[in-house]
């Protein structure tokens, strides 16, 4: 599993490194009962605070992907694939109407839009 | 904690330290007059030149000891894991030692100038008296106001403390200058009698005797202080 | 709870140290920033216990300097501007003099820091620059199984080279959760990545004191066209810069309140955080 902190990202640290996870969950990376690497651990490895990778799993345990066993550390739960690639669909499909409102702002047509996305996708 | 007392007094004698307290040398100006008497004829007659010598000596130490060891520990002491008993045992004796120190100093420095037949007995008797004193009076209980006086001082505007302290200063330079008068009637005149002596003696028990009472009143409020940094603090 | 402070305040001539709240659990770092001359040395001071606090209460590993002085000292490492150690003796008979006093100082610990900052335990003190005195009370401070560390402005006397192997000691130390650090500084950058508590402190009162999580949730910093900006609800806004290439404002943030989409909004870095506000409180006083 790979995760990369953008320092000056509009996101915030913890942000990222949720829905990195949340990613490595969805496209099956991390499997059901795996183990993650402990809070300390994290942190190290990204060269973050502690708190901030404590914030990042205790997001991530309210959300029910991952439970933590009193002494042990944290483990990714059993759950349910399709719910959660809708969620993705629904943040994916709330961005794109961002950018979409940015181009029409841009006086760009549908057509121009779906162009620069065939033209991005296909890079 | 002896070795450590030992160990501190001498450390605290370096350029560092001497730096801060530049100001307070300037008493030796006083000093320096103070012991002018013995300076006549001091290129004429080795004995002058001996005794101006092994009287300054001394003196500047009392003086240095006492602008930089007043009744507090070094910082790493108060920070370092030490009952209150230890402390104290620290403070007091540092205080001891730098006391014994000081007029011994003084008494060993000048201890030539009898045996060599420049003064009479009694004149050091009363020498040695002065330096035990002077060490009592400058380096003994010498305490600078601690951070909570001081902000009592600044509100009030005014500084009686200090003058208490310069009384000290005046007392110890009037106190040499009749020593330096004692020691150069000895070389110079022939050796005094017992009337002119108590010419002496009178007034270093009148000046001296009441203050280091004084002063020794004062000895355990100053060992309670030097016990936190805050109070002890000198700056 | 490894340090808590509750309501701290102290007068220090005309500066006032005012109801000053931390708490610090095992395991962590804890940032005190602030101007200079904000009071961050005088609350070191305070949390040394060489100032007496006129009210307020302060705890260290639930115990209080009245009751128990000498295990709370035994619980503390410490690095101080002050050149504190014999300046004749050597590193080596420093160590050993003053670790005498504590109950847990080893010697070995001592020299194996020593050797990995450098130092040569057979130079005398006073030998050393000012920035391998900071290193040599570093490596005390680490030599007696400390719980807690309370550094004050150490790095700005370290070569970069050496602020990074500090850093990594400093994580190394809290890495098993039960010992933490205070690490006083104006040098922020550092902090960033390392600190999980901020006691941001101006003037001797507190302007921020919690996890640096919750910071980067309180402030947001706007750029975008000076208009924008002045849209921004005014309550929220702390301070407004003007520049040439558009204005920049740091908020006061509301949790899932949205800005408006021509503006960019980035979380502050703890340095862009202390220069807006202190520009803040100067632009006060003009008025």
């Amino acid at each position: 599993m790979k995760i990369v902190i953008q320092p000056q990202g509009t996101l915030a640290i913890y942000e990222q490194i949720v829905n990195q996870l949340k990613n490595a969950i969805v496209t099956g990376e991390l499997s059901a009962g795996e183990a993650l690497p402990s809070i300390r651990a994290l942190a190290g490895d990204l060269n973050v605070s502690v708190i901030t990778t404590k914030r990042a799993y205790e997001d991530l345990e309210k959300e029910g992907l991952i439970r933590s066993v009193p002494g042990k550390g944290f483990y990714v739960c059993e759950y349910n694939t399709d719910y959660l690639m809708e969620k993705q669909l629904v943040m994916l499909e709330k961005r794109l109407a961002e950018v979409i409102g940015d181009a029409k702002q841009a006086g760009l047509t549908a057509e121009d839009i779906k162009e620069m996305i065939d033209a991005l996708y296909n890079n | 904690m002896t070795g450590r007392v030992i160990k501190d007094y001498f450390a605290a004698f370096r350029w560092g330290n001497f730096k801060e307290k530049v100001a307070h040398f300037a008493y030796l100006v006083f000093y320096f007059f103070a012991i002018l008497p013995t300076i006549v004829g001091f290129f004429e007659t080795w004995e002058s030149a001996l005794i101006y010598v092994l009287m300054m000596i001394p003196t500047i130490h009392i003086l240095n000891s006492g602008s930089l060891h007043i009744m507090k520990m070094p910082k790493m002491m108060y920070m370092v894991p030490l009952t209150k008993e230890m402390k104290r045992e620290y403070i007091v004796k540092s205080a001891i030692f730098r006391i014994c120190f000081c007029s011994l100093l003084g008494m060993i420095c000048t201890l030539p100038l009898m045996l060599l037949g420049l003064c009479s007995a009694i004149t050091y008797v009363i020498i040695a008296y002065d330096y035990v004193t002077f060490a009592l009076l400058l380096c003994g209980m010498n305490e600078r106001y601690g951070l909570e006086e001081r902000n009592a001082w600044q509100e009030a505007r005014s500084d009686c403390r200090g003058l208490i302290q310069g009384i000290d200063m005046i007392i110890t330079v009037i106190s040499l200058f009749l020593i330096a008068c004692m020691l150069s009637w000895d070389t110079n005149e022939g050796m005094k009698n017992i009337y002119e002596n108590l010419l002496f003696i009178i007034p270093a028990i009148l000046f001296q005797l009441p203050l280091t009472i004084k002063h020794m009143k004062y000895w355990s409020t100053a060992v309670e202080k030097a016990l936190s940094y805050e109070r002890s603090f000198d700056k | 709870m490894l340090l808590q402070l509750k309501d701290i305040s102290k007068s220090l001539g005309k500066f006032r140290i005012k109801d000053i709240s931390v708490e610090l659990p095992e395991g962590y770092i804890m940032g005190l920033i602030g101007p200079n001359g904000s009071g961050k040395t005088s609350l070191i001071h305070i949390i040394l216990g060489l100032y007496k606090a006129n009210a307020g209460e302060l705890l260290i590993d639930g115990m209080s300097y009245e009751d128990s002085e000498v295990e709370i000292r035994n619980l503390i490492g410490t690095v101080l501007l002050d050149e504190l150690f014999d300046h004749s003796a050597t590193l080596k008979e420093n160590g050993i003099n003053y670790g005498a006093y504590y109950k847990n100082f080893s010697l070995e610990i001592l020299e194996m820091y020593m050797k990995r900052f450098g130092l040569d335990g057979d130079r005398k003190f006073k030998k050393l620059s000012k920035g391998e005195k900071l290193k040599f009370q570093f490596a005390f401070a680490l030599s007696y199984e400390a719980k807690l560390l309370i550094l004050d402005e150490p790095t700005a006397n370290f070569d970069p080279s050496f602020r990074k192997e500090f850093f990594a000691v400093l994580k190394e130390y809290i890495a098993d959760g039960t010992k933490s650090v205070i690490l006083s500084t104006h040098l922020t950058e550092d902090l960033d990545k390392i600190a999980d508590y901020i006691l941001y402190i101006e003037k001797g009162s507190t302007i921020f004191s919690g996890d640096i999580e919750k910071l980067r949730d309180t402030y947001r910093l706007i750029t975008g066209e000076k208009y924008k900006i002045n849209l921004l609800p005014k309550e929220q806004v702390i301070h407004v810069e003007e520049g040439n290439y558009g204005t920049r404002a740091l908020v006061n943030h509301r949790l899932r309140y949205t800005y408006d989409k021509e503006v960019t909004v980035a979380v502050p870095t703890l340095e862009e955080l202390m220069y807006f506000i202190t520009k803040r409180d100067k632009g006060d006083k003009r008025r």
